[in-house]
């Protein structure tokens, strides 16, 4: 493979945006954005409700314009070469797709008439392999159904990267595995890649290589997944050895019926230095829940 | 590519579009029991053209556009999508007012060519005028705001010649005589399609800048 082959499929530097308020306050921000998206790679975006989710994904897609930044796809700026990047890209919106009166059938023919690169059979497999029946008004579809049918016309132009804003959100557990298993088979491609947003922290351990977590408009964690769940650990310690504990150990705390929970970095240091204590490993949930209080005790259970 | 849109646009409002036959059909059976044929058959072009208007809200309502920008399709060919659909919905409406007015012609007392044609093409002239203003307005100020100026715009034309007709009597200007007047109509159709043509500029520069 050459170099050019391997390029990430999305790359982030220094991405910029700020919301303006009627009447000059200053509005929802996204600030310094950047990471990058590895080909063969999955690529999980977690966040709180109005983190920003969503606000980069439209950036992504040129939908809203960045103040500052730079966003390139395999390299290519999108300013430059929208309709090539768009061409081999497959998007599913948390809101937006075609009227719920049409049919999937009626979808494929509208879109093997915007992609050049429309497969048909491909298509048609998909709503197949998903029991959707073609000639049905998508109103009458379950939301999984929908979900299925948004990933199927996602699919079918054979897009190299997906990008997908809450795949997974309101979706039953058995649908919502058949989706993430859709998602392993499409990375099995080496060049293929996905960008997914989800608040689900499950569906993210499950599948996700790279994490992107953003809280408040900043980016509060990215990295590998691995990398970034084996580089914190919960310690579980009574009130007592808790009072003991160096302020700097600790990223943020929550104290409970039994003693207190304390999230820390630098696990075996940690193990070793407070004996007395349980170390556990922290799970993405966990670290949603305290890293935003750092420092300060996370509210009580 | 605009293949499409313009596909996604009568797939969309194929419901809809029976709902207006049979308001075809009811106007058709007004026009036996004695309505001007004429002014059936205008009507006719004019339900056409406000399906272009409820496209619209269709789109906004399922967020079409911002699904639509995730396509290899452009801003301006989304806009250009749109005023094509319109284009084409005002030529089936013509189609089917000229239908309807020439059965009319046949079991009544009245000329195609004198009473039925011209009504038409005055009809369509008027809702290519109307879409005109109002499919800018639609980008700018969306759905909802825009049917509030669709009345602004319907009573703009009337409010301009009432205007004029009274600024006219206050200063004893002449008014323009038939022959006159006559001679402009032969361009009318020019003028309307050329503020077609600006009015899709101007959409296309304004949703070019939408944040959506």
């Amino acid at each position: 493979m050459s170099a050019m082959e391997w390029t990430a499929a999305i790359a982030v530097e220094h991405l910029n945006k700020q919301y303006q308020v009627k009447h000059g306050g200053e509005g929802f921000a996204l600030k310094d954005i950047s990471f990058s998206l590895p080909q063969g790679t999955i690529l999980g975006l977690i966040g709180e409700n109005g983190a920003g989710k969503t606000t980069l994904i439209k950036l992504l897609l040129n939908a809203i314009t960045k103040d500052s930044g730079n966003i390139r796809f395999w390299g290519k700026d999108m300013q430059t070469a929208e309709k090539e990047i768009k061409s081999q890209i497959g998007v599913v919106l948390d809101e937006g797709f075609f009227y719920e009166g049409v049919t999937p059938q009626q979808v494929g023919k509208v879109l093997s008439n915007v992609f050049l690169n429309w497969d048909d059979a491909l298509y048609q497999s998909y709503l197949e392999r998903f029991s959707l029946p073609t000639g049905q008004q998508i109103k009458e579809f379950s939301k999984g159904m929908k979900m299925k049918l948004s990933l199927s016309s996602a699919l079918a132009h054979h897009p190299r990267l997906l990008i997908l804003d809450e795949p997974t959100g309101g979706i039953d557990p058995v649908c919502r595995n058949e989706i993430l298993d859709l998602f392993l088979e499409f990375v099995q491609s080496e060049e293929n890649s996905i960008l997914f947003s989800s608040h689900i922290t499950g569906d993210m351990e499950k599948v996700a290589d790279y994490l992107l977590y953003l809280h408040a408009g900043q980016q509060a964690l990215y990295g590998e997944r691995e990398d970034i769940l084996f580089g914190y650990a919960i310690l579980k310690c009574t009130r007592e050895d808790f009072a003991h504990m160096a302020a700097e150990d600790m990223v943020a705390y929550r104290e409970n019926q039994f003693g207190v929970e304390v999230l820390v970095r630098e696990r075996k240091t940690m193990a070793a230095k407070y004996p007395n204590a349980v170390v556990e490993n922290v799970s993405l949930e966990q670290l949603m829940v305290f890293l935003p209080k750092e420092k300060k005790q996370v509210a009580k259970v | 590519m605009m293949k499409g849109l313009i596909l996604k646009d009568f797939y969309t409002m194929a419901r809809y579009g029976r709902t207006m036959l049979a308001l075809v059909v009811f106007y058709v059976l007004l026009a036996f029991l004695g309505q001007p044929a004429g002014f059936v058959s205008a009507m006719m072009v004019f339900l056409c053209a406000m399906m272009v208007i409820s496209s619209f809200s269709y789109d906004e309502y399922g967020k079409w556009n911002k699904y639509c920008l995730s396509l290899p399709v452009s801003r301006r060919q989304m806009v250009g999508g749109k005023y094509l659909f319109a284009l084409i919905m005002l030529v089936i409406g013509l189609g089917l007012g000229l239908l309807s007015g020439y059965l009319l012609s046949l079991t009544q007392d009245i000329s195609f060519s004198e009473e039925v044609l011209p009504s038409c093409l005055g009809g369509a002239a008027a809702a290519l005028f109307m879409l005109s203003l109002l499919l800018p307005l639609m980008y700018r100020f969306g759905v909802e705001k825009g049917r509030i100026l669709l009345l602004a715009v319907c009573f703009l034309p009337v409010i301009l010649i009432l205007g004029f007709l009274k600024f006219a009597e206050v200063y004893h200007l002449p008014l323009p005589d038939e022959a006159t007047m006559l001679m402009w109509l032969k361009f009318l159709p020019i003028l309307v399609l050329a503020g077609f043509g600006a009015s899709y500029l101007c959409s296309a520069a304004i949703f070019a800048k939408k944040e959506l």
